[in-house]
């Protein structure tokens, strides 16, 4: 690619004479500059602006260092011994050898799953989406500079709105449960996940989407044989992050009622059961380490 | 039949890339077009395939005015008209049967190419396109698995995959070293003679060029200086092509040089860069 080096003219620094210059090497604790002090000033100044509002307050009851460790070290205890919620979620009979058996998955396993199946969907829904959106908002595939602009904007626009604010609207559309959840993955990742597709579909070669342009092959062929096959890796890639993503998001979901672990997450901590809290917390973190080896050992295969 | 006729291109930048250039060449033909870099080479074969359109003068192909065509009529035209780039520009993670398949795209239109539905006759031509460069044990490899040689052979195939009218090869050697060179400059040669068609390379190698194509034509500074058979390249005619910069009357020596030159390519005549 033949793009012009622009550099923006910064002025030299004042010229010092090469005596000078080897007498402020050989020092061995460079003098700091007036410019440097500076800085350190206002970091600080800015620093202790924020921990203005950030330091705890009488309410936390909370005097030094010591309380606070008691405070957490309480609260652990309260966890132990761990309690997981082995409550049947759902009961399926299947026929085996000609018998009936009754299948029931723990509570916590079924939620867990539900999360999962969330976070697939959710990351499917956000594909199909990001795909055409992307095209409009990558530079060298967007039909017009007017319509890449206001669609990186509203891309832009979606990704400020969190996840959970999301889910609390369409919660609010569509009523509590998965359905409600799924919808705000979908919108809570449409920003991003459009965004680095759109970033991946700038990065491709020019030279060969041009040579296949040469054969007197359409736009629209020359987009699936030469664009798409370049930022695929990249997509699908992007794509298993989001998963990823999607299902520690997923279990965050449930604190507004929209479906999967956060549902129990948000039920023990409001009644207090520590204990059964710490057993959702394991089976969280467990599922969510399996899924993240899953899908970085998937990712690899496609790079 | 290919009709140059008084082409002159100045880019939006003001540079008169084309000064005039103007050339007649018959199917079966081989021409090599040599020159120093900047001296409007690619521009020329870039003008014969509608990548560039001219600022004055007209180009035919069989009859058919390119320069006068607008956007879509030019992209039917390219459909006959294949091209090779010195940097293959194959598309890198697709097997090589695909890439060459591509040069039926334009013959393969609609929903059925998208999804990857060529039907028998297509791919039978991909094939034998395949077969004469000799390449047909590497269909289904990765166009990233070939080596330099085999990937600038899969684009002579994509190229003749088009049944072209004309292939346009724009260094097709550059990027390769002196032994590939030659191989693949023979099987380009082979390929097109074989098939009778009209073929024109912009190449830098002089000796090569003169092995494989029976007639040269020497460009410097947009205007044709010598068109001719290979064997009237005396050491004059290639000082008018590459070392002009003799024949200016003193004073106007430095001037002239600097003015004509692309200023990233002042120095060496010989530049191989494109």
């Amino acid at each position: 690619m033949t793009t012009s080096t622009q550099t923006a003219a910064k002025p030299l620094p004042a010229p010092i004479s090469p005596e000078e210059l080897r007498a402020r090497m050989l020092r061995p604790i460079p003098t700091p500059s007036l410019r440097g002090v500076l800085i350190f000033v206002a970091v600080m100044t800015v620093l202790a602006w924020a921990w203005s509002a950030s330091r705890p307050t009488a309410i936390n009851r909370v005097e030094g260092i010591g309380d606070i460790l008691g405070a957490m070290g309480d609260l652990i205890g309260r966890m132990f011994p761990i309690n997981f919620e082995f409550a049947r979620g759902t009961e399926n009979t299947i026929t085996l050898f000609g018998r009936e058996m009754v299948i029931g998955w723990p509570l916590i396993i079924t939620a867990t799953i539900e999360t999962v199946q969330m976070a697939i969907i959710g990351t499917l829904g956000a594909v199909i989406f990001s795909v055409p959106v992307s095209l409009l908002a990558a530079r060298n595939t967007s039909p017009h500079p007017i319509i890449y602009q206001s669609v990186r904007f509203v891309l832009n626009f979606m990704r400020s709105i969190p996840e959970l604010i999301w889910a609390i609207l369409f919660v609010a559309g569509v009523g509590f449960g998965a359905f409600a959840g799924v919808l705000a993955l979908v919108f809570g990742s449409l920003g991003s996940l459009a965004r680095i597709y759109a970033e991946a579909i700038e990065q491709i070669d020019p030279q060969q989407v041009l040579a296949v342009r040469a054969t007197g092959a359409s736009g629209v062929q020359a987009f699936v044989y030469a664009v798409i096959p370049q930022a695929l890796p990249l997509l699908i890639s992007y794509s298993i992050i989001f998963f990823e993503s999607n299902v520690r998001h997923a279990t965050i979901l449930g604190l507004v009622g929209a479906g999967g672990l956060g549902v129990k997450l948000w039920e023990y901590t409001g009644l207090g059961d520590y204990q059964r809290l710490m057993g959702t917390i394991v089976v969280l973190v467990v599922a969510v380490t399996i899924i993240d080896r899953f899908s970085s050992w998937l990712r690899q295969r496609f790079i | 039949m290919l009709e140059i006729n008084n082409v002159r291109v100045v880019y939006p930048n003001g540079n008169e890339a084309i000064k005039s250039v103007s050339l007649t060449a018959k199917a079966g033909e081989l021409v090599a077009i040599i020159g120093r870099s900047g001296a409007g080479k690619s521009t020329l074969l870039r003008c014969i395939n509608g990548l560039q359109p001219v600022t004055e003068g007209t180009i035919t192909l069989d009859g058919e005015i390119i320069t006068a065509m607008n956007k879509k009529e030019i992209q039917a035209e390219r459909a006959k008209i294949g091209f090779i780039w010195q940097e293959y520009n194959l598309v890198e993670r697709l097997p090589a049967i695909t890439n060459v398949l591509m040069g039926r795209l334009a013959y393969n239109p609609g929903l059925k190419s998208l999804v990857g539905y060529f039907n028998r006759a297509h791919r039978e031509i991909a094939l034998k396109s395949l077969e004469r460069v000799n390449l047909l044990h590497r269909a289904n490899f990765r166009a990233d698995r070939l080596s330099g040689g085999e990937k600038q052979r899969v684009s002579i195939a994509r190229a003749i995959a088009q049944e072209p009218k004309i292939i346009l090869a724009d260094e097709p050697v550059a990027s390769l070293d002196p032994e590939l060179s030659v191989q693949v400059m023979s099987d380009l040669a082979r390929v097109a003679r074989e098939l009778g068609v009209l073929t024109i390379i912009n190449i830098h190698q002089v000796e090569l060029a003169k092995m494989f194509c029976d007639r040269m034509v020497g460009i410097a500074r947009g205007v044709v200086v010598y068109d001719g058979a290979p064997d009237g390249l005396s050491e004059h005619v290639l000082d008018q092509i590459y070392r002009w910069e003799k024949f200016l009357p003193k004073e106007e020596h430095h001037h002239e040089a600097n003015q004509a030159l692309r200023p990233d390519l002042a120095h060496g005549a010989m530049s191989t860069a494109n």
